[in-house]
């Protein structure tokens, strides 16, 4: 059955499928404001006409190439291309400035391919055991693992605990807007409907990083020169497979987190690559480093981005459940051709399940081959002068604002969220704790207010369930340790850019 | 990108039929240019496969290419909101399905369908079983409603608050006489997640997404909430047979703007008819196993004020809890 | 801690933002709707975070009364201004522009305001003397129709036709 998988995906049409839906993916990943998930939506309705292994194969191409094409963006723009790859622009960027964007890339790339492989390989191997795991997880360790993820604005608001605290406050506060998790209640909307679906996160987004630009750049009254694209050779590639080496147990920490959350629905890569960056930062050796251009947070970042990608297929292909909205579209890539993944996928459509682990394969190769052919090309970006750019990829990022859910609501989000934006910058408050709010709240929220239904009121379970008091401790212990730290005196301060 | 050829060929016809028939052009004006079709959720669930599958061959039949749009938030209000303020020219169009009731009855807006021009019931999802795990301590539909009246609030029922579930949840209490605990865990993804784990003891899912889990001995099929049984899945037993009538179906329609002209709306609804008609469709759609039904825009308008006025008995329930 | 006075200014302000966003989150939750539901309400958390801002923005201003004290590091100095454009003026400008862009998308269309756009937007953000005009025209009408018809066209999104559809 596994020869019959493997056999059914080498045949021409299905390898172009593959490595068009993987190429397409990395270019629509790399555009600012175009998402992996809209990639994958996009090409739903044409694989009605293709034979389910041809349909997913497509599909999974796309989202292998999606989710890995957003560290061009993230690296050579400062503006993360998915969600997934926002952890990747504190290191990334700065390299990029120093003229080692060849380098980022390099070391972005291999990462994005290994953390790929890893999880294609837990997938292959432990899938329906983890999904067992993954069924254990009730409202309790959702709201541990999500209340342990926020704590890490600790290790990431640059330079003053209090003001990630204010910035995480703000993604807080944003994230309340619309409908209350439980009661579906519109709450703060102050009466106008358009509110009532809440504020959508590739808006927020965007508008944090790609309209902020705009702004930033137009404040600035420096003529700009273009930036250098010196360190652009194979030597250096050669040197990044030499460091990427070295950060092995980097590598395996954050393939691990980046599996780990991907499986459990409603996290994913979005959370995972400042999750791991965070670890990899909290266990460094020189933690000071991190933000100032450094191969080991590109390490953290694009593996677990990666290896969100096999983790989320796990709940997807064993359960039925989708971890996100990009896996709901796969999963009814799965649907449309009248097959329900779930327990008996294995059993009954083998030869697909097969064939779909060969096209993920397949994907990640032709991911590293096409997107070291890009290289070249896409560093070619920043010899654009910005004055030029920006207003493209602000167009862009209007479709991209747009296209997600049709709504011009949608894009006025963009435009808010690129003032405060700008304004964080001058008030010096980071935006990744921002972010990490604005994502984890609603779990945080929904999870604590369901746990509290199903124990009737009672705090306890929080604290006696193991998963979720071991968390939690943990979570305190992250929190204590920082907040000793902040008021030990005569401490040298850090000088931390913030993420 | 399936469009494309495809409207290029029309653009192409209709240059040619205004050339060559300038008069004739007249009497078949509409649809003359694509229909907006508004889902309001997001792409991926039941109800967005079941809507590009319909216009697939809906598409055929008004010569015109539909554009799907999806428009998600607010438990489909948004996109609602959308069509009910969008010019009644019939190409703006809503497909959803009874669910577009649901917030009006929790409060949480002050529209229904009746604030709609009904265009047609295109299709019937006569699937809803009621569900527990393997190893609850209740086996058949008669257990399970004995247990619970002798353990009231023991039985977990999993539902998402001020959703059709939670409906369906407070229904099932009132006419089984039963006291469940109605317990918030989300949409039907996560209803299988959490019956999986044990975590709630009962919940109504559709049988095409719960079928493996049957197979697989996970799950134990309770019944079906229909009156009869479904000839698409003529094994599972209804919950009627078992002495409890009960019954619970998903509708899909299309609908319109109010003020939409009436022979736009009879065109519209005529070109559902005729899908619904198609052995093509009719086989396709058994893979899923829908029930393709049509109901013309009166028809519909009463189908669907009949549903609101079952439904609304529960309303003080539903708000109350 | 050693605060230089610009940045005890700004922790300050910082501060003061956090107490009114926390009285205006506290002021704002008090009449959200709920259900009478179990446990915590759709309140709960909203007012929780509005003590993470009052207690934040607490420490924020204590903090830089207290480093006032002690601290006799000088002001930030400013950086000395060039002669080009730029600025608040040019940051406001910009948004005046995106705001009016967003707002002329559903009307006048995705195509026509994004020439105009990315035009307009290209003037303000070029701070060399030399204008080559030409070069930003076609930088503004190439981008837009192209991508106007790729993914109306190809990918079948529906952007906003306007007075073009």
């Amino acid at each position: 059955m596994l020869l019959e998988g493997i056999l059914s995906v080498l045949n021409l049409q299905t390898l172009l499928l593959i490595t068009g839906g993987t190429l397409l993916g990395i270019i629509i990943g790399s555009i600012p404001g175009l998402t992996v998930t809209m990639g994958v939506a996009l090409f739903l309705p044409v694989t009605f006409a293709m034979s389910p292994v041809d349909g997913l194969s497509l599909l999974m191409g796309l989202y292998i190439g999606g989710t890995s094409g957003g560290l061009i963006s993230a690296v050579l723009l400062k503006i993360p291309g998915t969600p997934s790859s926002v952890a990747t622009t504190f290191d990334g960027h700065p390299m990029a400035e120093r003229g080692e964007a060849g380098k980022a890339l390099s070391v972005s790339i291999i990462c994005s391919f290994l953390g790929g492989m890893f999880s294609l390989l837990v997938l292959f191997f432990v899938a329906p055991k983890l999904a067992e795991v993954a069924v254990q997880f009730g409202p309790y360790e959702y709201f541990a693992i999500a209340l342990f993820s926020l704590t890490l604005v600790a290790g990431l608001s640059g330079d003053s605990l209090a003001r990630g605290l204010v910035a995480a406050g703000l993604g807080l506060t944003v994230a309340f807007v619309g409908m209350a998790p439980i009661t579906a209640f519109p709450r703060f909307t102050f009466g106008w409907s358009e509110l009532d679906a809440g504020i959508s996160l590739l808006p927020a987004l965007i508008g944090l990083f790609a309209v902020s630009q705009v702004l930033e750049a137009a404040e600035s009254r420096k003529v700009e020169k273009p930036m250098k694209t010196v360190g652009f050779n194979l030597r250096q590639m050669g040197f990044s497979i030499r460091a990427g080496a070295s950060h092995a147990l980097n590598w395996l920490r954050s393939s691990v987190i980046g599996t780990g959350i991907g499986i459990l629905p409603g996290l994913g890569g979005a959370v995972c690559n400042i999750l791991a960056y965070g670890a990899a930062k909290k266990y460094s050796k020189h933690p000071e480093k991190f933000g100032t251009g450094i191969t080991d947070g590109l390490v953290a970042s694009e593996s677990s981005n990666n290896a969100s990608t096999g983790g989320a297929l796990v709940p997807l292909m064993t359960l039925g459940i989708p971890g996100d909205n990009t896996a709901a579209i796969l999963l009814a890539g799965f649907m449309i051709h009248g097959i329900t993944p779930g327990p008996m996928l294995f059993e009954t459509q083998g030869v697909l399940v097969y064939g779909i682990f060969t096209a993920l394969v397949i994907a990640n190769v032709v991911m590293v081959l096409g997107l070291f052919g890009f290289m070249r090309g896409f560093v070619r970006v920043l010899s654009v002068p910005k004055h030029i750019l920006l207003p493209v990829v602000m167009m862009l990022c209007v479709i991209g604002a747009y296209g997600i859910n049709n709504r011009l609501f949608d894009v006025g989000c963009m435009l808010a969220f690129g003032v405060l934006g700008w304004l964080m910058k001058k008030a010096n408050l980071p935006t990744t704790p921002l972010l990490l709010g604005f994502i984890l709240g609603p779990i945080i929220e929904t999870n604590l207010r369901r746990g509290l239904m199903s124990s009737r009121g009672d705090f306890l379970p929080f604290l006696t369930e193991p998963i979720s008091g071991l968390t939690l401790l943990a979570a305190f212990a992250v929190v204590a340790v920082t907040a000793y730290r902040a008021i030990r005196p005569s401490q040298k301060a850090s000088l931390l850019p913030s993420g | 990108m399936h469009l494309s050829p495809l409207r290029t060929l029309m653009k192409a016809l209709m240059l040619t039929t205004a050339i060559a028939a300038p008069v004739a052009a007249q009497a078949v004006d509409y649809p003359s240019k694509p229909v907006q079709v508004v889902l309001p959720i997001a792409p991926g669930g039941d109800t967005d496969v079941n809507a590009r599958l319909f216009n697939k061959y809906l598409e055929k039949e008004l010569g015109q290419s539909l554009a799907v749009v999806n428009v998600d938030g607010g438990g489909g209000t948004i996109g609602m909101r959308r069509v009910m303020s969008a010019k009644p020219d019939g190409y703006t169009a809503l497909f959803f399905h009874g669910e577009g009731m649901v917030p009006k009855l929790a409060g949480l807006v002050d529209f229904g369908l009746d604030a709609f021009q009904m265009v047609a019931v295109a299709l019937v999802d006569n699937t809803t079983v009621l569900v527990t795990h393997k190893d609850a301590p209740y086996k058949t539909m008669k257990e399970m409603v004995e247990y619970a009246k002798a353990n009231p609030g023991d039985v977990e029922f999993g539902m998402l608050t001020g959703g059709y579930p939670h409906l369906v949840g407070a229904a099932l209490e009132q006419q089984l006489g039963a006291e469940f605990t109605l317990v918030d865990v989300g949409g039907n993804a996560a209803k299988i997640v959490a019956l999986r784990g044990h975590k709630i003891g009962l919940a109504n899912l559709q049988y095409g997404i719960s079928k493996d889990y049957f197979t697989s001995g996970d799950f134990i099929n309770l019944g079906l909430l229909s009156p009869e049984r479904n000839p698409l899945i003529p094994d599972v037993p209804t919950t009627a047979e078992q002495g409890y009538p009960l019954e619970l179906n998903k509708f899909f329609y299309f609908a319109m703007p109010k003020g939409t002209p009436a022979d736009v709306v009879q065109t519209f609804s005529a070109a559902v008819k005729k899908v619904v008609e198609n052995p093509e469709y009719q086989a396709e759609a058994s893979k899923f196993y829908l029930t393709p039904t049509y109901m013309g825009p009166d028809e519909a308008t009463q189908y669907a004020n009949k549903q609101y006025q079952a439904l609304e008995q529960y309303k003080a329930l539903f708000t109350a809890n | 801690m050693m605060l230089s006075k610009g940045a005890q200014r700004l922790d300050v302000l910082t501060g003061v933002i956090s107490l009114g966003l926390s009285a205006l989150l506290f002021w704002a939750s008090l009449d959200v709707k709920d259900f009478g539901s179990i446990g915590v309400g759709a309140s709960f958390v909203p007012k929780l975070t509005a003590v993470l801002f009052l207690l934040v923005g607490l420490a924020l201003i204590g903090g830089a009364f207290a480093a006032s004290k002690t601290s006799d590091v000088p002001a930030d100095a400013k950086p000395e201004g060039e002669q080009t454009t730029g600025g608040i003026g040019a940051v406001a400008l910009s948004v005046v522009l995106m705001a009016g862009y967003v707002a002329a998308l559903d009307a006048v269309g995705f195509m026509i305001s994004s020439v105009v756009y990315v035009f307009l937007q290209i003037l303000i953000l070029c701070k060399q003397h030399r204008r080559r005009y030409l070069m930003f025209a076609l930088t503004s009408v190439v981008p837009a129709v192209a991508l106007y018809y790729l993914f109306v066209d190809v990918f079948d999104i529906s952007l906003p036709a306007g007075v073009l559809g």
